[in-house]
């Protein structure tokens, strides 16, 4: 996917255009089947069988085997602080949390900053390019897919771990996946399952959520105008 | 004669003047009492100690329901968002249509929200910066701390326009409840093929 060919109207923005949205909607309808026939009864499995301590450990150490790879992004969009504060729950969690089993750091106050690097692009000013939705994968914009490609690419876990490690390394994230699913089932439920249009909505949530991440909070730009209809 | 005349002019002007200024007066006090980032930053606090109080009860969906449904006619210009939402099928509905909307969609509202406004049970709300941002009013940011999750931010967009000081829009991470549910309707409406009345009744039985 090139880079240079995506078009948009600016670098971060609530909005992306939709170009492909007959094959989105395509891929849509497919993600939904996999979730109704395979991901959502296996999230509800997993999350009434094991009980919940356990999958909080698992959750607890996947999220901090990705913080290596938050520490290189916020690194590389110049954010120091946050650099700072990841690598010290990433320090904190590995030793004190037993290998991140335990979150002794969240109890510090010192939170997950998720990031990637489809936001390191977007701080380096490439636009977002348009909305796509990928198979299994869910929501995302050309930039942020292209991020994904080299987030895998260049995740230092990958590396540190024995090759023997790495189909457990997966399998962990895959489990974590699951649960999440199980956690936030009743908002993923309505969106999916209750929505008139849920192609619209999940696109909706996915593009205005991104954008705040990015920003901090909703663009002045982005607000609606409660005078609006009146004109 | 001159003179009186031109004073008479004078006279007619400084009273037109004078008419103008009291007009200008007149509408003094509504621009003086603008909506004020704290007034903003105050009717959140007092939705989010209410909302949480709902929550925390321990009520059952059925017995919280009426209530956040009592919230958002009290606290959120139900009419202007409704309105909004609808956008053009709005100027061609009746004036019943437009009662039936207005209806249908607080009820909406209300059961969809009220759902997820159930999982913040035993959270506490810190309200941060409060922004005014013009004629779209004032932006306040709040942090909903739930014990075990990490924290997620929620804006809440305040506006006079419909003459009160009201929520207009209830942004979640990000997530603007105006164009989720502009999208909602529209697409219901396309289902119902543009009939206001059959998307009345198809909102009634959602959220």
């Amino acid at each position: 996917m090139s880079l240079a060919g995506c078009t948009d109207t600016g670098a971060g923005g609530a909005d992306a255009p939709d170009p492909y949205a007959p094959a989105n909607r395509q891929v849509h309808a497919f993600n939904k089947a996999v979730d109704r026939a395979l991901v959502r009864p296996a999230a509800m499995a997993y999350g009434t069988a094991v009980p919940k301590p356990v999958r909080g450990g698992i959750d607890n150490v996947t999220a901090n085997l990705a913080l290596p790879g938050y520490f290189i992004n916020h690194l590389l969009q110049g954010d120091a602080a946050s650099a700072g504060e990841t690598f010290f729950r990433f320090g904190l969690n590995s030793t004190f949390g037993l290998a991140g089993l335990r979150d002794p750091a969240a109890d510090a106050g010192l939170f997950t900053r998720k990031t990637d690097f489809g936001e390191t692009l977007a701080v380096w000013g490439v636009r977002q390019g348009a909305y796509v939705e990928l198979p299994l994968l869910g929501p995302s914009t050309e930039r942020a897919f292209a991020g994904r490609v080299v987030d895998t690419a260049i995740n230092p876990v990958s590396y540190v771990l024995r090759s023997g490690d790495l189909p457990t390394y997966y399998a962990l994230n895959a489990t974590s996946l699951i649960g999440a699913r199980y956690d936030y089932r009743s908002i993923v439920d309505a969106l999916l399952y209750e929505s008139a249009d849920s192609y619209a909505a999940q696109r909706i949530a996915y593009l205005q959520n991104k954008a705040a991440n990015l920003g901090g909070g909703t663009a002045a730009e982005d607000l609606e105008d409660p005078y609006a209809f009146d004109q | 004669m001159h003179s009186t005349n031109e004073t008479n002019l004078n006279r007619r002007a400084l009273l037109g003047a004078t008419a103008a200024l009291a007009l200008i007066a007149g509408f003094r006090p509504v621009a003086a009492r603008a909506l004020t980032t704290t007034d903003a930053a105050s009717l959140v606090a007092k939705v989010t100690t209410e909302l949480l109080a709902i929550v925390n009860t321990g009520q059952s969906e059925a017995q919280t329901l009426p209530r956040f449904e009592a919230m958002f006619d009290r606290y959120a210009d139900v009419p202007l968002i409704a309105r909004s939402i609808l956008g053009a099928p709005w100027r061609t509905a009746s004036d019943a249509q437009r009662n039936g909307f207005v209806a249908a969609f607080r009820g909406y509202l209300a059961r969809k929200y009220g759902k997820q406004f159930r999982e913040y049970k035993g959270a506490s709300v810190e309200i941060g910066t409060a922004s005014d941002q013009g004629r779209k009013g004032v932006l306040v940011k709040s942090t909903v701390k739930v014990p075990g999750k990490a924290p997620f931010l929620v804006e809440w967009q305040v506006t006079d326009a419909g003459g009160s000081t009201r929520l207009f829009n209830l942004i979640i991470e990000g997530v603007s409840m105006l164009s989720t549910e502009r999208a909602e309707v529209a697409a219901i409406l396309e289902a119902q093929r543009g009939s206001v009345d059959k998307l009345i009744a198809d909102l009634g039985r959602r959220g």
